[in-house]
């Protein structure tokens, strides 16, 4: 059960035999590698969130009920990290045990047992640490909760946890990048450089059919790291000052942003020699336009639709629909002009956004079934 | 082995999706061509011209209303009062005389009638502001709705219903709050009204998608009405277990209501109009509402202690780890009767 478009394994073997991309000796094979994968399906989303909603309130439960009965204090680090340490153990042991434990409610209920262990126990880890070292130590969040995600996420049977942890380590490193200014190059160098790692491990793990399934919620979380960095620099006039307290320069992230727009065009396209072609090449210049109208926000949404929608991911198509309206307007609330100026900009970019699909109509393109 | 979910029993066939196609590859076992071969057949190829062309219609629209409707609100003390009226005046007769030209049933038309709609609402505000009368904002509102609902019901777009309902929607609690008394029935009222107007509304949907009208049964148009009516009746169960005492009648009618509306819910889009999705949305908030329902007994609507709360941890686990069973069970039988 995926809820994906799909279709029959068999059907699927016989139309490869017929096209000669799968040998008669080949077959047997693929087909216990189909049942294999079959068997450990990718739940929908929807069965993930409702695990992540009961799992988040049971630790709310667990953390209360340790700190009631006086088992945890917050002003012990050790203690927090031992507790924390015990928990992740459970949990960890669990989520090895949970391919042997027969299939039915008891298994969901230790596999959300497990993961609610996993996430007491990386709670207290982080506290106590942060105890311990001072919570005026740079760094040390980042390094508490990389060291529990390095730990965990082999075994974490919740690919929805797989994806958080990774992702709280790219929050906590940003903060300290913006919030702390821990970072010795400045808060505008220490920006374009994390999120060029982010963009990098987002395109390398999620464009790439090569990677292993098991690294694609780490290139969701890097996917949601850019974001995080785009609702900084979009938010309000001050392109970020709010976070960092100091002047941000954004132009990097913009260019890194017009470049990963362009590349995952090009990539969805088939290669970056589609881009001669007009249709492709139109869109380019349109890309780079947008890019010198400083438009952090709606690059990034038009990344996410344009994934989203070659990949047929329809959450992460909704996000980007969201997230597309949201940036516009933000956009145009952050604009240095005047409210006559605002509403004739934006008049004026729906009206050449209208022409253009005039234009393209009148060019065919809007009937054209590929890229 | 994903443990948010696990397999029951085994699947009667094998079903083959991107992802399991994606990890063939990825371990060598299938060739780029055979990946793009099996996607081929389980995905249809992306008509990216057209996507496009929609995407930039659409923005391009919003774009040009949004900035007329920015124009009126924060330029208007500039414009003579006349200029402003007679603007939005043939602004709408343009878009009127578009769904006359066009003919319903088009793009353009819905992308009209929606421009339309939402310049009655411009219109409005702006006459309030040249002519004041000290009308409540409810009353623009309402008017707005009372309006447009002729031009709706004749223009068959889903677009244009959305944003009627929507303006109905806020009409409605403004009224509530600014018109009925604010006593002990002020927010029960105000539930059993709005899940009586989108549950309304939903169940008119129902009944015209089932009988082959084309346009409201597009999915979206479901999820609009099901999401607010969800979380209208999840917010009112967790008010009404929050104060269980002193209720009236108007609170046990709400609680009757609510109960229906769940019932329904899984009813509906379980067996009649089978929608797992829907069926999620209902699931995560009956859960949710089943988990407070447990800590409400357990602490007697007072303070909570040391036992309750490893209790309720376990409970929760529980809850939830049968709600995932269950929806897991549900959309399998779904998928194999579709």
């Amino acid at each position: 059960m995926t809820g994906r478009p799909s279709i029959d394994a068999v059907a699927l073997l016989a139309s490869w035999r017929r096209a000669g991309l799968v040998t008669a000796e080949e077959t047997p094979g693929l087909a216990s590698a189909l049942h294999a994968a079959s068997l450990d399906p990718d739940p929908p989303i929807y069965l993930k969130l409702l695990a992540a909603v009961g799992t988040a309130l049971a630790t709310v439960f667990f953390l209360g009920f340790l700190f009631m009965a006086d088992l945890i204090s917050l002003k012990s680090g050790t203690g927090l990290v031992a507790w924390g340490t015990a928990f992740l153990v459970c949990g960890i042991a669990m989520s090895m045990a949970l391919g042997r434990a027969s299939p039915g409610l008891g298994r969901d209920f230790f596999a959300q047992s497990a993961f609610a262990a996993l996430a007491v126990g990386k709670v207290l880890v982080v506290a106590g640490a942060i105890q311990i070292f001072g919570e005026h130590t740079p760094w040390v969040p980042t390094m508490a909760l990389t060291i529990v995600t390095v730990a965990t996420y082999p075994v974490s049977g919740s690919s929805l946890d797989r994806v958080l942890s990774p992702y709280a380590v790219a929050a906590s490193a940003l903060m300290e990048l913006l919030g702390r200014g821990n970072f010795g190059a400045g808060a505008s160098v220490g920006l374009a450089v994390f999120h060029a790692a982010a963009t990098a491990v987002a395109g390398g793990l999620l464009l790439s059919h090569r990677v292993p399934q098991v690294l694609r919620p780490i290139g969701l979380a890097a996917l949601g790291a850019m974001g995080t960095v785009v609702c900084i620099v979009a938010s309000g006039h001050t392109f970020g000052f709010w976070a960092s307290r100091t002047p941000l320069d954004i132009r990097p992230v913009e260019v890194m942003l017009v470049v990963s727009l362009v590349g995952v065009i090009a990539w969805a396209a088939g290669g970056f020699d589609r881009l001669m072609r007009e249709p492709l090449a139109m869109a380019t210049i349109g890309v780079v336009a947008l890019g010198f109208a400083g438009a952090p926000g709606i690059l990034f949404a038009l990344v996410l639709l344009t994934v989203g929608h070659a990949l047929h991911d329809v959450p992460m198509r909704v996000v980007g629909i969201l997230a597309l309206p949201a940036f516009l307007v933000l956009w145009y609330y952050g604009k240095d002009m005047t409210f006559l100026m605002k509403s004739a900009a934006l008049v004026g970019s729906g009206a050449l956004l209208l022409a253009a699909r005039g234009f393209m109509r009148a060019r065919g393109w809007d009937r054209e079934d590929t890229p | 082995m994903n443990a948010d979910v696990t397999e029951a029993t085994a699947p009667p066939v094998i079903r083959v999706d991107r992802r399991i196609l994606d990890r063939l590859a990825a371990r060598g076992l299938i060739s780029t061509a055979a990946r793009d071969h099996g996607l081929g057949l389980i995905e249809p190829p992306r008509r990216w011209g057209v996507w496009v062309a929609r995407l930039v219609t659409v923005l391009g629209a919003s774009l040009v209303l949004s900035g007329i409707v920015y124009f009126f609100a924060f330029n208007w003390n500039h414009i003579p009062p006349m200029v402003k009226l007679g603007a939005i005046a043939a602004m709408m007769a343009a878009a009127v005389a578009i769904v006359v030209v066009a003919g319903f049933g088009r793009v353009v038309s819905d992308v009209a009638v929606s421009a339309a709609v939402v310049l009655v609402g411009v219109f409005l505000a702006v006459e309030g502001q040249i002519h004041q009368t000290g009308a409540d904002a409810w009353q623009l509102f309402a008017g707005w709705a009372a309006a447009t609902l002729a031009w709706v019901l004749l223009a068959n777009s889903a677009a244009a219903w959305a944003i009627w309902i929507a303006v109905a929607n806020i009409a409605v609690r403004l009224w509530w709050d600014q018109v009925r008394p604010f006593d002990d029935t002020h927010h029960a009222g105000l539930y059993l009204i709005l899940i009586g107007l989108d549950g309304g509304l939903l169940v008119v949907r129902e009944i015209l998608a089932g009988r082959g009208v084309v346009w409201p049964a597009a999915r979206w148009t479901r999820f609009i009405l099901v999401l607010p009516l969800i979380g209208v009746t999840t917010t009112a169960a967790l008010v009404l277990l929050d104060r269980p005492r002193g209720y009236t009648a108007v609170t046990w009618a709400l609680a009757a209501t609510v109960a229906a509306v769940f019932a329904a819910l899984f009813v509906v889009y379980r067996r009649t109009r089978p929608d797992v999705a829907v069926l999620a949305a209902a699931t995560i908030a009956a859960a949710v509402v089943l988990d407070f329902m447990v800590f409400q007994l357990l602490t007697g609507n007072g303070r909570a202690d040391l036992g309750i709360f490893f209790l309720m941890g376990l409970t929760t686990l529980a809850i939830f780890a049968g709600a995932v069973a269950w929806l897991r069970g549900v959309a399998r039988r779904m998928e194999v009767a579709r």
